[in-house]
């Protein structure tokens, strides 16, 4: 039978290296892309993210409490890292303020811009790190906006506030993206 | 959630309405109000098209090439003394001692003669769409190509325990995608449909499950196009019972990188039984409209070309068929099983749809019982597998039963003998069945080297996984006996060297049985498990 991730949480919490390797056998490869969506360029930083990220878990296993989800909590935690990590290299402005919040209308053009993938990933390229973290837990990793929100440690109404802003900081910076390709 | 959604109240779902995050009322209602409002139509394509980005960024990472060195830098780093802890009685796994109430699939139920039980066939559907016309564009052989097969790390906790994979289909040797469900009716928690993605050789499940969804078939087209079809649920979607009303089927459209909910004819009507494809276009089998039950209505054939589905008008030879497997060579050249619902009596035909006309060859082999799937690896060269034996009793289990084999040499199908069933007589005492082997799934992997799976219902622990292999011209038992309790259910071969199977364990204790899902791989002559 099959231990599920709540026992193997309850096993690194009794000091079982193989219960912590097991969880890094299935969480790695999220974990991996959810850190080399910042450091794409930087392997080693992904490396130490990961790391320190583990041994976070087995120092934190016994204070795990089974309200959330273990992937849930999991992720809580490579946040910390991650929001430390970019903390230490981008300096706190960059990485705490949002795009200007600005309300955008959609035209009609937009569908156009669909095709033009080089423009749309560099649209993305300007949202901030925690617009695209928030993006990247709820598109690729699967969480709703409530784990979401637990991951963030912000109120719901907080990721739903922010994900807007995101979505009209995309649009913009793909329009800007539009008008220089043109 | 209200059918008629006003403009703002659409827009507050459309996030979670493109990451597929919500339940199926609540797509209704958004579907609905789409239908008829282009404002919040340009609002969904924003959402996704940041989604796409997101999707494409993440493309872009490196593939992880340090995962084991890694590791053993994490492990020196722990300490020698193990870290004691007490865990709140909240994390103990709850499902110690707890089981669902039903197993999972396959349940076997027998409707009529014969060997075609409800789940069964849906298990033969599952198991017959055909991938080999992805991969043949480069042929089987070719496709091995000069990449090696990876050896993946196992994954044992992958699936959660009540998990069924349906069905694999791969893009090439290194990315596939794999469909299935999560249920957990002791739990009272409602079905979730799931996809998994193969890459940098490991599968991971991919973006949110899809409530009260059992995802039953996907065929990929390419790289950033492929098809995925299954069943919602309107009720509380704690069962998968198609026996009853209050369901309807869904289809997803891998484009851009994310599965999308996609409309196809009478999209919600039929149940898609299996989708053929090959390259540019997709052949997708229509089993019986709704809400008659199921088999007692004609199959119906939908053909994908230049990015539209189109109907196929079935000749009079269908007028009381229903189409059980399909299998393409390449554009314009589909094969399929015709079995009668009507009959107690295999009558059975292969057919082919190629140039707008149909060939069929009747199969009338006695002792069969019916046949449920086919691969063709050319016009003139192919395999079909079912169950021959003794029906026994309507409704109940053929009494004897074991797997019957027909090769196609170009021009006729032709019953082949297959070790341990070759002469079996067909008259068996019902308490006493000479054997109940069953396989479901074929695939080339080679000209001249194909693969059957199955189980076998006499196995130690009630199952055991079961495969042929036909090299050197004969067929071949290849033993599994560190797969005793298992079941293989579906075969896809990238190459002679390296294939993957889907399945199930049997497995529980204290009377209660739950079936959590295997996807096996093959490399270096031998089938292992990969991830569970």
């Amino acid at each position: 039978m099959l231990a599920d991730e709540r026992t193997l949480i309850q096993q690194v919490a009794h000091g079982e290296a193989a219960a912590l390797q097991t969880l890094y056998t299935l969480y790695r490869p999220r974990l991996f892309r959810y850190f080399g969506l910042h450091f794409r360029d930087d392997l080693d930083a992904v490396d130490d993210l990961l790391q320190e990220t583990f041994l976070a878990i087995w120092r934190a296993a016994a204070s795990f409490r089974g309200q959330a989800q273990v992937s849930t909590w999991i992720f809580q935690i490579a946040h910390n890292q991650l929001a430390h990590a970019l903390h230490k290299r981008h300096g706190r402005t960059t990485w705490l303020s949002d795009l200007e919040e600005h309300t955008l209308p959609v035209g009609a053009t937009l569908e156009e811009s669909v095709m033009a993938q080089l423009t749309v990933t560099d649209a993305l390229e300007r949202l901030s790190p925690k617009q695209r973290e928030m993006l990247s837990l709820l598109y690729h990793h699967g969480f709703s906006i409530e784990e979401t929100a637990q991951i963030l440690e912000i109120p719901v109404g907080t990721v739903k506030s922010r994900l807007h802003s995101a979505r009209n900081a995309f649009i913009r910076a793909l329009r800007s993206e539009e008008e220089a390709h043109s | 959630v209200n059918e008629h959604l006003t403009c703002e109240a659409c827009r507050a779902l459309l996030m979670a309405y493109s990451a597929h995050q919500l339940e199926a009322p609540a797509v209704a209602a958004v579907e609905a109000h789409l239908a008829s409002c282009d404002a919040c139509q340009r609002e969904v394509r924003a959402w996704r098209l940041m989604q796409h980005a997101m999707s494409q960024a993440e493309r872009e990472i490196p593939t992880d090439t340090r995962a084991d060195a890694r590791w053993h830098a994490i492990a020196t780093q722990l300490p020698d003394t193990p870290k004691k802890g007490i865990i709140s009685m909240e994390t103990v796994d709850r499902s110690d001692g707890v089981a669902p109430s039903s197993p999972s699939t396959p349940k076997r139920r027998w409707r009529w003669q014969g060997i075609t039980s409800v789940a069964a066939v849906v298990a033969f559907l599952i198991a017959s769409f055909a991938v080999f016309g992805v991969l043949h564009s480069t042929g089987p052989a070719g496709h091995a190509s000069t990449i090696a097969p990876c050896t993946p790390q196992p994954q044992l906790h992958l699936f959660a325990r009540y998990t069924s994979i349906s069905k694999i289909s791969l893009v090439s040797a290194q990315e596939g995608w794999a469909v299935g469900y999560q249920e957990d009716p002791a739990q009272q928690q409602p079905l979730q449909g799931m996809f998994w993605h193969y890459q940098d050789c490991q599968w991971q499940q991919f973006g949110a499950t899809l409530p009260k969804v059992a995802l039953l078939s996907v065929a990929m087209l390419g790289q950033d196009d492929g098809w995925a079809t299954g069943v919602a649920f309107d009720n509380n979607g704690i069962h998968f019972d198609l026996e009853k009303p209050g369901y309807h089927f869904v289809q997803y459209h891998y484009t851009n990188h994310a599965w999308q909910p996609a409309a196809l004819p009478n999209a919600g009507r039929y149940f898609i039984g299996g989708v053929a494809a090959s390259g540019s276009d997709a052949w997708l089998v229509v089993e019986s409209s709704l809400p008659q039950p199921f088999f007692t209505q004609p199959s119906q054939l939908f053909h994908y070309q230049d990015g539209a589905w189109q109907a196929i008008t079935l000749p009079q030879q269908f007028a009381t068929k229903t189409i059980s497997s399909t299998s393409v060579t390449g554009p314009d050249d589909l094969w399929l099983i015709a079995e009668d619902y009507q009959s107690n009596v295999s009558t059975e035909f292969i057919a082919r749809f190629h140039n707008a006309q149909w060939t069929y060859y009747p199969i009338t082999d006695k002792p069969l019982l019916a046949l449920t799937t086919l691969t063709m690896l050319s016009p003139t060269e192919g395999w079909a597998v079912g169950g021959a034996g003794n029906a026994g009793e309507v409704n109940q289990p053929p009494t004897t039963l074991y797997p019957y084999m027909l090769h196609f040499d170009g021009t006729t199908w032709q019953h082949v003998d297959i070790p341990d069933f070759d002469n079996l007589p067909v008259n068996a005492s019902p308490t006493n069945p000479f054997t109940t082997t069953q396989l479901f799934d074929l695939s080339y992997a080679a000209p001249g080297n194909v693969w059957a799976v199955g189980n076998d219902g006499a196995g130690m622990k009630g199952q055991e996984a079961v495969a042929y292999h036909y090299t050197n011209g004969a067929w071949q038992r290849v033993k599994f006996p560190q797969f005793d309790g298992y079941s293989f259910q579906t075969v896809t071969m990238v190459s002679a060297d390296e294939g993957w199977a889907t399945g199930q364990q049997l497995a529980g204790s204290n009377g209660h049985t739950f079936y959590p899902a295997v996807i096996f791989h093959y490399a270096n002559g031998q089938w292992s498990i990969d991830a569970q």
